[in-house]
């Protein structure tokens, strides 16, 4: 990327309303060609509206487009296209009834002398554009017949197979699984190193942070900021997003009773759930973990009676039950809320009300005639009750956004005293302060005693906000574990399927010697900790687990996620017992990236530091990944000696002393570490 | 301004001003529309369209469609005349018998069209042909003439200086009314027409839904018959030709959205008298029958295209406000 080059794109003080709402309020932002750029804000920000504009489907009010500093004018989508911009909306835009081959070249079919298509040239260019994404399916395999997450896919490969300059993507990874959302990051990385600027819109921070080059925030029509995703933490993000401080992101209270509430057993159908077993408690969150397409949709299905069983049985309440069709299932007090609410979930030709009341009907009865007035009391009990917008009794559903939407979804379950609910991906597509709202609600139904069933893709959400998860892949639980006990990287280790090799086995057991001592240390001080271990295989640090401390402080790190080594505390404690010479030579081959202005990027300077770290025994991260964090790390030796892992603990400046070496905060964690080597079988020799 | 703006948001204002069109167009055309006596004609002769016009509004609204009230219209005439003259069955019984048969042969429709999984265009267009092929063959293709002489007053009689046919229409409707705004039947009907799969979802039968929504459809043309027999007192196969249109013309122009959850029975009755009074309109400026197919069939074009175009329409029309402000 280079910062002198004249901006591919440049857009100033773009405005656009629609009636009586004012989307756009003047916002400026620049492009440039190489540049992968995060268009960030919550649902209502202005964010579908700008990319309309640049994709020629909307025309600003006010304002200006240069492209390639020429002032531009889209009167329509093909405007945009004949200057380069593809658009991947969330929307999907593919045919299903139409070959893969098909979709891509829709409206451009490659041409024979003569005009007839080309099916063979149309055949091979759609695997060129396939494998780029290295999707392994039959170009001439029609769209329905593929799982959703390929079908978007396919929208994606249509995009790219554009000769654009810019790519615009809205969510492109709402409908992904972890694995696929892993390759199409490494794809727009790949598309961004080929020139491509690419417009990159997302609710997952995480992401972001991944592949983004700079970052744009807008906040009701307005530009907050546009800066280096180098240069920006998570925290102020979110921040400039809601403009408030999230204290906590993950609130969950604990309300599991003994009773149980359902019981399966041996569960079979035909549609790919095998012989699946468990229990789960009143008031208790089991979360179901897996890919897309694992099979957690379908044990749901077949629970709400919408897939027949063909063996095994199901017990609510100590009652056999079997449903036939969704009626009796929420006869029994199940409730399902889909994974897509608006195409499953909502009735756009009613308000809230009846939209709260549609499976409990016989409530608002009055004699035999519904009692309107008693409706709109209910509902607007239920919008108060659950803090929806008070315009969702006035208007239709459609209008309200994703947040309030998927809160009259609840609200209907709630209004139908459902005492099993299933929540299908709940907080998919919708922003920060709606999630929170969500993980509320949630904690307020356990309370009351309903339990939930809850599918998640976001492995941070299914851990933190469910009691118990249970790890599903090909229709069959391989594992049910308390969620504290299971980290990210476990979760997604079984889910995908990666064989359980010895390294993977020698984690695992780290994991259950040091887990409890590094709740402790948390508890203790209250800021966060992190384990990890030092990925050979591609020299970055991986994080195993990470506990959120009490006063929260948003950071990149992830369990399963990695960072690198120069500048994280932990990954120079581990790098410090790497044979000096191999990490000399090295170096040597690696180019030291800077995150911070106190990033160390000279070798020299780097090695005495290693050195120092090997004399003191723990190294420390003075702001040299993320401006504001300070962190101190130690290293965990087993029987033999050898330094296998490392802890630590992080926080902001305000918190962490800048002489954190002289703090007791240190002998704290090195206390901490020296214990758990010792659990470990390490002597030490006095 | 705003209470225009408020007039113009409602759901009922459209097919009032295009009645109030239809009527000012129509009395420009003629002087004789606006007599009592031909006003009086056309509120008789609305009675059969808008009474099968509720069943058409039932089935639309739950997303489905029906081709075939004409055909039911044609075979339960057909069937009154021959059960009361020709097998000298009480009037009363034949009329409850015939009403049956609507039921039966709504639910037919319903039933192809759900449990069957056949999409109900094909099943109602099929019923077109059957139904009417039906009456044809149990009359042998001549209309049955002088059924009864306890009919006629059925039609042309007055309760309180109130002509009868209106006081079934206004009757049937307010009942309808209730059933779709204070039933839960009636609820379930907007439910699956807005969004079938949120429908089935929430435990709402879809499929008996629908069924009951073409049931009453059979019965309501069946009415729209036996009226008809009452107002000629005679069967004909040859009865309700181009009612299948002229109802959903009415259901349409009513506001009802042909993808299903939208429009209120109240707005379908404006339809049919504006159907009627274009009707009439064309009859009192001696327009060729053949033009009044081709006129009626544009304005079923017209109106569906209102309804596909109303989000465009709307925007268009608040811009043109805003900017005027």
């Amino acid at each position: 990327m280079n910062d002198t080059s004249p901006p591919l794109w440049e857009l100033t003080d773009i405005k656009k309303s629609f009636v009586g709402v004012q989307a756009l309020k003047g916002v400026s932002i620049t492009l440039r060609e190489g540049e992968i750029h995060a268009l960030l804000g919550e649902n209502g920000s202005g964010k579908s509206t700008l990319i309309k504009c640049v994709a020629g489907v909307h025309q600003p009010d006010a304002g200006r487009m240069l492209w390639k500093a020429k002032p531009v004018e889209f009167r329509h989508p093909m405007d945009a296209r004949d200057h380069g911009v593809a658009t991947i909306f969330q929307e999907f835009s593919i045919v299903p009834t139409l070959s893969i081959a098909e979709n891509v070249f829709l409206g451009r079919q490659p041409r024979r002398k003569g005009g007839a298509i080309d099916w063979k040239a149309m055949q091979v260019e759609t695997l060129k554009v396939l494998d780029q994404l290295e999707i392994h399916v039959d170009p001439s395999a029609t769209v329905r017949s593929l799982s959703v997450a390929e079908q978007q896919l396919v929208e994606i490969a249509k995009a790219i197979s554009l000769e654009s300059t810019l790519l615009i993507m809205d969510e492109p990874t709402a409908a992904l699984g972890l694995a696929e959302t892993e390759r199409l990051l490494a794809l727009v990385r790949r598309l961004a190193s080929q020139g491509k600027a690419i417009l990159y819109i997302s609710h997952r921070l995480d992401e972001v942070f991944q592949v983004a080059d700079r970052v744009t925030i807008l906040k009701d029509g307005n530009l907050v900021a546009t800066r280096p995703v180098a240069g920006i933490s998570m925290n102020e993000i979110v921040q400039m997003m809601v403009g408030m401080e999230i204290e906590q992101h993950y609130p969950k209270v604990i309300n599991v009773k003994s009773q149980p509430c359902l019981e399966v057993e041996h569960l079979s159908t035909q549609r790919d759930v095998n012989n699946v077993s468990f229990t789960i408690n009143v008031g208790e969150v089991f979360g179901l973990g897996g890919m897309v397409g694992s099979g957690r949709t379908e044990i749901a299905r077949a629970l709400f009676g919408l897939d027949p069983i063909t063996s095994g049985s199901i017990r609510l309440y100590g009652k056999q039950v079997r449903f036939h069709s969704p009626s009796q299932a929420i006869r029994q007090g199940v409730g399902l809320i889909p994974e897509n609410r608006k195409l499953d979930g909502l009735f756009f030709n009613f308000a809230a009300a009846p939209n709260i009341t549609m499976s409990r009907m016989t409530e608002i009865l009055n004699g035999p005639f519904l009692s309107l007035t008693g409706e709109r009391k209910a509902g607007a009990a239920y919008v108060q009750k659950l803090s929806i917008t008070p315009t969702a009794l006035e208007r239709s559903v459609r209008f309200l956004s994703g947040g309030n939407q998927q809160k009259v979804v609840i609200a209907r379950w709630l209004f139908s005293k459902a005492r099993l609910l299933i929540l299908d991906e709940p907080t998919q597509g919708i922003d920060v302060g709606a999630k929170l709202d969500v993980y509320n609600v949630i904690n307020e139904l356990t309370a009351a005693g309903i339990s939930i069933l809850l599918i998640s893709s976001d492995y941070p959400e299914l851990l933190a906000i469910s009691d118990r998860v249970a790890i599903v892949r090909d229709g069959r639980i391989l594992h049910i574990a308390e969620s504290n006990t299971l980290s990210e990287y476990e979760l997604l280790a079984i889910a995908s399927g990666a064989e359980l090799d010895e390294r993977m086995e020698a984690i695992f057991q780290l994991r259950t010697v040091a887990l409890p001592f590094i709740h402790q240390l948390r508890d203790k001080l209250g800021e966060t900790t992190h384990l990890a271990v030092l990925d050979r295989d591609t020299m970055r640090l991986l994080y195993l687990d990470k506990f959120t401390g009490h006063e929260s402080v948003e950071m990149m790190s992830r369990s399963g996620s990695t960072a690198p080594l120069t500048c994280t505390g932990l990954g120079k404690v581990l790098l410090a017992y790497e044979a000096t010479a191999a990490v000399g030579d090295w170096f040597k081959t690696q180019a030291i990236p800077r995150y911070t202005p106190t990033t160390i990027t000279d070798v020299d300077i780097l090695m005495s530091e290693l050195a120092s770290i090997r004399q003191n025994g723990f190294g420390l991260d003075r702001e040299e990944h993320e401006p504001g964090i300070r962190c101190i790390a130690v290293p965990i030796r087993d029987s033999s000696g050898h330094v296998i892992a490392a802890i630590s603990i992080t926080g902001p400046v305000g918190r962490m002393p800048e002489d954190l070496a002289g703090s007791p905060i240190r002998h704290t964690v090195v206390d901490t570490a020296d214990r758990i080597s010792q659990e470990l079988g390490f002597k030490t020799e006095k | 301004m705003s209470i225009l703006r408020r007039f113009f948001r409602s759901s009922i204002s459209g097919p009032l001003v295009a009645l109030v069109l239809a009527v000012i167009l129509v009395s420009l055309s003629t002087n004789r529309f606006l007599s009592g006596q031909n006003l009086s004609n056309v509120s008789l002769q609305v009675s059969p369209v808008a009474i099968a016009a509720i069943g058409a509004t039932l089935v639309i609204l739950t997303g489905g469609i029906d081709l075939s009230p004409g055909a039911v219209v044609a075979l339960t005439s057909c069937a009154l005349a021959i059960f009361a003259k020709n097998l000298g069955i009480p009037i009363g019984i034949s009329i409850v018998m015939v009403l049956g048969l609507g039921l039966l042969l709504g639910f037919v429709n319903g039933f192809f069209s759900t449990y069957g999984r056949i999409p109900s265009f094909i099943v109602t267009l099929a019923a077109l042909g059957i139904y009417r092929g039906l009456a044809f063959l149990i009359t042998n293709g001549s209309p049955i003439f002088s059924v009864s002489p306890a009919l006629n007053p059925l039609f042309y009689g007055n309760l309180l200086g109130i002509p009868l046919p209106l006081i079934y229409v206004l009757v049937l409707y307010f009942l309808t009314w209730i059933f779709l705004n204070y039933t839960i039947p009636g609820r379930n009907i907007y439910a699956v027409g807005g969004n079938e799969s949120a429908a089935q979802l929430s435990g709402i039968k879809v499929n008996q839904t629908r069924l009951i929504a073409f049931t009453i459809a059979g019965l309501s043309s069946s009415i729209a018959g036996i009226l008809t027999v009452a107002q000629l007192d005679s069967g004909s196969p040859n009865y309700g030709a181009g009612t299948e249109l002229e109802a959903i013309a009415a259901a349409v122009i009513g506001g009802t959205s042909l993808a299903g959850g939208y429009g209120n029975i109240a707005s379908t009755l404006l339809g049919a008298l504006t159907v009627q009074v274009v009707k009439n309109g064309l009859n009192l400026n001696m327009v060729p029958a053949s033009w009044r197919e081709i006129t009626l069939g544009s304005i079923i074009v017209l109106a569906v295209g209102v309804d596909m175009w109303r989000a465009t329409l709307s925007e268009r029309f608040s811009q043109i406000f805003s900017r005027t402000r």
